[in-house]
């Protein structure tokens, strides 16, 4: 005897984007009609896409759009050469994500240590200088190619452990980062 | 005439001098630097000529000798140096001298002496131009420089004698610190100039950036083509210029005028110059230093006095006489310049390097464009980051904002970053509006976040949820994304074997 | 009671427990293992088997009846291709394995294996039953046999989706890809409590084997996402690029799109200087159809890139160095990373195309003492051993050893092919200089310029493309822009490769 289970799963199209800042976008895509963005309907046309760029018409002005870069559900977009960044989740995701207990992340995974043997060629940053999650915090020669070491999450330079043309062992602490990510 | 000129530059500014050289019926030739084998302004010349420096660390535009060797070789008559690199180093203009060649701009000797800021100050106060309250000569060391400090009140600047660019330069607040930024001052200006000279001076908190453009033959007629306003500055590079400046009566800016000229009279100048003022906020103005090429700015003055000044340049090499008369000079309406670097304004200004995929400019007669780049080149970490600039002319200066907010609009990249959603956020801000805006602006006003617009950020937040949509919903999907071809007789038989 | 009156009742009871457990799991941001399934599988399409099972009574308290002994299992479709899957409640007796509960996943397995059909277990269990003692680690151990006895026949899939604790953890550990989340799922042999007792180290779940933690440091975990719903949605992608079984013929996509006029950046992509970085993921997504590359292990041993793509519409596997992490050296974790996916490529027959940019193997200590040549050599096992169709361009670098076991000529490699940018010599021009011109320079006046002209001269005269191509070991230097058109040629010229090892139980890959 076999059961079976009907869950209606796209049957949602409703997407929320949400911005590193918090803002959040509700946006409903339906079939053959204009998208609502947070429930009102918007008279956005969608005129061409190519390669990764995306272009919209609203309010007699042309929008381009850009993907500049994605790591699964989390984007960066540019629009009229501004980047913003979204996090995007399915309604259902959506939800389930606002249960989940956001403390207990560790601070100290955010230090860059190093990679690999080798020379400290240059530092981009100084103490205090607030840093990018991907943005390089300094560039380390090993195997005679110099490797750009990038910060792993949005946070503030701490101490600076090296100076350039030091040398430096695997792991050892190259600088402290405090994230500021929620 | 049929000269054969040489430009000793690349990007637009080459452009901009090959239609220059076109109009008055030279040929025009380029150098191709194997760091930018497919650059643009290569198409534009009538002949390139190749310079191997792909192994050197130098590009061939700063290697003077080269230079001068394959002009000889290539019977050039003149020599065009545009900005940067080699267009203010007097060795070069002297160089080009000794060796036959016609070198655009005035004579080396007066390259030199206004390259050396000691000696244009003394120029300067000779032909009756007020300085800003500082050290006649370099100072020697800290100790002498905390004196002087003392009688001309903090904050002070540090300046190296030979820079420029901002380099060797350090404000100093407080006695405690002098020792330690005139150490560091002295390193990097010997480092990048190998002359560590520096000089001291008083430090104005909330200054102006004023500049007037001259333009003198050789026969000692020297006119000035009115002023430019540069203040919009980020560690002394400018990012947007303006021509006239709302912040000078007409009567003050008589006064500048003349005096320019009168210096430029004085020292005998011929070609085309700017001299550099420095604006206080009380109106009292400063002479700062004299350049002694064409500036990148220069097609502001262009488009409000119709004067070409790339032209007068070459003409007045040549030795024709300056036919314009300082009465004849009219400036109408307003212009605006915006450099398009590749620089991200969201991210300290971090400069970009890679493709651009994709660019659009605005199209309308208003509208002046010059740039270096068109779809598919390389923008290389060994040059420079301004790939083009885009100049606005308006009846007055709230309408040429608001045509160049219009223009920007209408400008578009794909592949990087640049600064003109900076210009955008800078041409929107009140203290740029109501023209009280001074050099500091940018440390003063500017955060990322003036950079976003609901607008723009809406539309990201659909474009991003439709690229997340669309494969949600195709993994989501009961369809079949992929088809299995039938099984194959070779798949076949090795099931069989098995 | 009639036959009528148990269906209805039973029915009832299955309602109450999921009822139950939905409040349970929500809670907590999860989902219950028949929401899972749900999200799992195309719409009504799965079927489930044994969902009555009840656990053997000294497990309970007796009083109410625990239909299914705390696992969902069945066979459902996949964007209709058949799928066999489990999913542990972790609300019923805390998801615990029991007997009953390790039958009906062996059961399933089975029937797996006879249709050939792949397998995606959704674990969520606090491990084995310690009330049924023995049986449950001998469940344990028929679910780890058949694991074992699949590999390599059907592809199977382990999503971690709440703990997975001691034993639990090696039926994960012996599929072909773990997926996890972060935050709600954990692994470890040992808990945070016996660490504690035994080390005297205060460590929570998530540091000690959280999702991140597996993704990053350990390499457990494949694939890391920050929710269920994203998690298994992957698995259906996952699923896609992959045949049913090692006899069936890979997917082919019908929908092909590629970055056309990106064809030609390509020639640029390379950097004039030979050390600066450049991402290699840019060149896999120009080279691949549209948005089809579907990284694995994207957050470990980032110096080597493995992952899906498809070319053509067809699934490939690509490996690659990756030039701007440690300038694309191979180290241990990068050799391990590299060979599992080329031996689970070549045993799902499913094609391979390796980027080559190399300086070479990870100098140190530490490489060294962690066995650098044991692991490295498992690398250069894999390439040997695979006999599916491989094809490698060398983008740069390509130096020594290390260019020896990116699958080059003489290991088995189909087509080599070079771009003009390529440097293939046995070591690079800054090494090779100081022992080949040694009298040279130590003559030389200026030492500098000296070294300059020796590595330029190095570069023309003998690592260059061109002279790879005249002995044959690469097979034609191809313009950069034409790639991805050669590469779908070289694939198709390829599609009929039938190459037999010669008959032998197993090779003795150096584990």
């Amino acid at each position: 005897m076999g059961t079976s289970y009907v869950y209606k799963r796209d049957a949602s199209r409703l997407f929320i984007a949400m911005r590193e800042n918090g803002k959040r976008f509700k946006i409903y895509l339906p079939k053959e009609s204009k998208p609502v963005i947070d429930n009102e309907e918007k008279d956005i046309n969608f005129i061409e896409q190519s390669d990764y760029q995306y272009t919209f018409n609203w309010k007699d002005k042309r929008y381009n759009c850009e993907l500049v870069s994605r790591d699964q559900n989390k984007m960066v977009i540019k629009v009229n050469g501004v980047e913003y960044k979204f996090s995007l989740e399915s309604l259902f995701s959506y939800i389930r994500h606002g249960m989940i207990d956001k403390e207990g992340k560790q601070i100290d995974e955010n230090n860059i240590l190093s990679p690999m043997p080798g020379k400290i060629v240059d530092l981009f940053l100084a103490e205090g200088d607030l840093v990018n999650v991907g943005e390089p915090i300094l560039s380390l020669e090993a195997m005679k190619m110099q490797n750009e070491i990038t910060a792993t999450c949005n946070g503030v330079i701490g101490k600076i452990h090296v100076v350039p043309g030091q040398s430096v062992m695997k792991d050892d602490l190259l600088v402290e980062v405090t994230s500021i990510d929620v | 005439m049929n000269k054969r000129l040489l430009i000793a530059n690349r990007s637009e500014i080459a452009i901009r001098i090959i239609r220059s050289a076109h109009k008055l019926g030279l040929t025009a030739i380029v150098l191709q630097s194997e760091k930018e084998p497919d650059a643009l302004y290569l198409n534009y010349a009538d002949e390139v000529i190749l310079a191997n420096d792909g192994s050197s660390d130098k590009p061939i535009f700063l290697d003077a000798e080269k230079i001068v060797q394959l002009a000889l070789e290539n019977q050039i008559d003149m020599i065009h140096p545009g900005y940067g690199f080699l267009s203010e180093n007097p060795d070069f203009a002297q160089l080009c001298e000794d060796n036959g060649l016609n070198f655009i701009g005035p004579s080396p000797k007066l390259i030199r002496e206004m390259g050396i800021k000691t000696i244009a100050k003394k120029m300067a106060i000779d032909a009756g131009l007020p300085l800003v309250p500082g050290s006649d000569g370099a100072v020697k060391d800290a100790k002498v420089a905390l004196e002087f400090a003392k009688k001309i009140g903090y904050p002070v600047l540090l300046k190296a004698s030979a820079g420029g660019g901002g380099r060797g330069m350090r404000i100093v607040e407080k006695p405690e610190t002098m020792e330690r930024n005139f150490k560091s001052a002295f390193d990097e200006a010997t480092a990048a100039f190998g002359n560590g000279d520096l000089f001291i001076e008083k430090y104005l908190e909330n200054p102006k950036h004023l500049e007037f453009q001259i333009l003198g033959d050789k026969y000692g007629h020297v006119i000035q083509l009115g002023e430019r306003e540069c203040s919009l500055q980020r560690k002394h590079q400018k990012l947007l210029e303006e021509a006239p400046s709302a912040s000078i009566s007409p009567r003050i800016r008589k006064k500048m005028g003349k005096m320019a000229v009168k210096f430029a009279e004085s020292i005998g100048y011929f070609s085309a110059g700017t001299i550099e003022y420095i604006l206080d906020e009380d109106g009292t103005f400063y002479f700062m230093e004299m350049n002694t090429r064409i500036q990148v700015e220069h097609p502001v003055t262009e488009m409000v006095s119709g004067v070409d000044l790339v032209d007068w340049q070459i003409k007045i090499a040549l030795g024709e006489k300056l036919t314009v008369k300082q009465s004849e000079v009219k400036t109408t309406g307003w212009a605006i310049e915006c450099r398009v670097n590749t620089e991200d304004p969201q991210n300290r200004f971090s400069p970009q390097t890679g493709f651009i995929e994709k660019i659009r400019f605005p199209q309308n007669p208003n509208v002046r464009i010059e740039t270096g780049v068109q779809n598919g080149s390389v923008v290389t970490p060994y040059f420079d980051s301004m790939i083009a600039k885009i100049i606005v002319h308006g009846n007055n200066r709230q309408d040429a904002i608001n045509k160049t907010l219009e223009a920007l609009q209408d400008f578009g990249l794909m592949g990087m970053k640049t600064t003109v959603p900076f210009c955008r956020a800078v041409l929107q801000h009140p203290e740029f509006v109501s023209a009280r805006y001074t050099t500091r602006w940018v440390t003063q006003y500017f955060k990322p976040e003036m950079l976003e617009n609901p607008d723009d950020e809406l539309i990201g937040a659909l474009a991003a949820t439709i690229i997340y949509a669309t494969e949600y919903l195709q993994i989501a999907s009961d369809l079949p994304a992929s088809r299995n071809e039938s099984l194959n007789v070779w798949v076949l038989n090795k099931r069989i074997n098995k | 009671m009639n036959k009528n009156e148990v269906f209805e009742q039973r029915k009832k009871a299955l309602q109450q427990m999921e009822d139950n457990a939905v409040v349970k799991q929500h809670l907590k941001g999860k989902l219950t293992a028949r929401e899972r399934i749900t999200v799992l599988f195309d719409e009504g399409t799965f079927f489930e088997f044994d969902a009555f099972v009840e656990p053997a009574q000294s497990s309970t308290s007796g009083k109410q009846s625990v239909f299914g002994d705390g696992v969902v299992v069945g066979r459902g479709l996949v964007q209709g291709r058949s799928v066999f899957a489990y999913a542990q409640d972790f609300t019923v007796l805390g998801g615990s394995l029991g007997f009953a509960h390790g039958q009906k996943i062996a059961k399933i397995q089975e029937m797996a294996l006879k249709l050939g059909a792949p397998v995606v277990g959704l674990i969520d269990s606090g491990g084995a039953r310690i009330q049924e003692g023995l049986k449950s680690l001998s469940a344990y151990a028929s679910i780890f046999r058949n694991n074992v006895r699949s590999s390599g026949i059907i592809p199977q899939i382990s999503v971690i989706l709440g703990p997975a604790a001691g034993g639990a953890v090696y039926s994960p550990a012996l599929t072909d890809f773990i997926f996890m989340t972060n935050q709600t799922s954990y692994m470890f042999v040992t808990g945070p409590d016996v660490v504690k007792e035994v080390l005297n180290e205060d460590i929570d779940m998530e540091t000690l084997g959280g999702g991140n933690v597996h993704a990053q440091k350990s390499g457990v975990a494949h694939f890391v996402y920050d929710d269920e719903e994203h998690a298994i949605m992957y698995v259906r992608k996952l699923l896609s690029y992959l045949p049913s079984n090692n006899f069936e013929p890979i997917p082919i996509s019908t929908n092909v799109q590629f970055y056309e006029t990106r064809q030609e950046f390509l020639d640029k992509i390379i950097p004039d200087d030979a050390n600066r970085p450049y991402d290699m993921k840019e060149i896999i997504n120009i080279l691949v159809d549209k948005d089809s590359f579907f990284e694995v292990h994207e957050k470990y041993a980032q110096n080597i890139l493995v992952g899906f793509a498809r070319l053509d519409g067809k699934t490939i596997g690509i490996v690659a160095n990756q030039p701007k992490v440690m300038a694309g050296t191979l180290d241990i974790n990068a050799s391990v990373k590299g060979a599992r996916f080329v031996r689970f490529c070549d045993a799902y027959n499913i094609p391979l195309l390796i980027l080559e940019d190399v300086p070479g193997f990870l100098p140190g200590t530490d490489q060294e003492y962690n066995g650098i040549i044991r692991n490295g050599a498992k690398l250069l096992y894999a390439f040997c051993e695979a006999t599916v169709p491989k094809i490698t361009v060398i983008t740069r670098k390509a130096y020594g050893g290390a260019y020896i076991v990116m699958s080059s000529k003489n290991t088995g490699g189909d087509f080599n092919f070079a771009w003009p940018t390529a440097e293939i010599a046995v070591m690079g021009p800054a090494g090779a200089i100081k022992i080949v011109n040694r009298a040279e320079l130590a003559k030389a006046e200026n030492k500098v310029e000296m070294e300059k002209i020796l590595t330029e001269k190095y570069k023309n005269e003998i690592a260059n493309p061109y002279k790879a191509e005249e002995l044959g070991l690469i097979d034609e230097v191809i313009n950069p822009s034409d790639t991805r058109r050669i590469l779908i040629t070289a694939f198709e010229v390829l599609s009929n490769k039938q190459y037999s090892a010669p008959e032998r139980k197993h090779g003795s890959i150096p584990l």
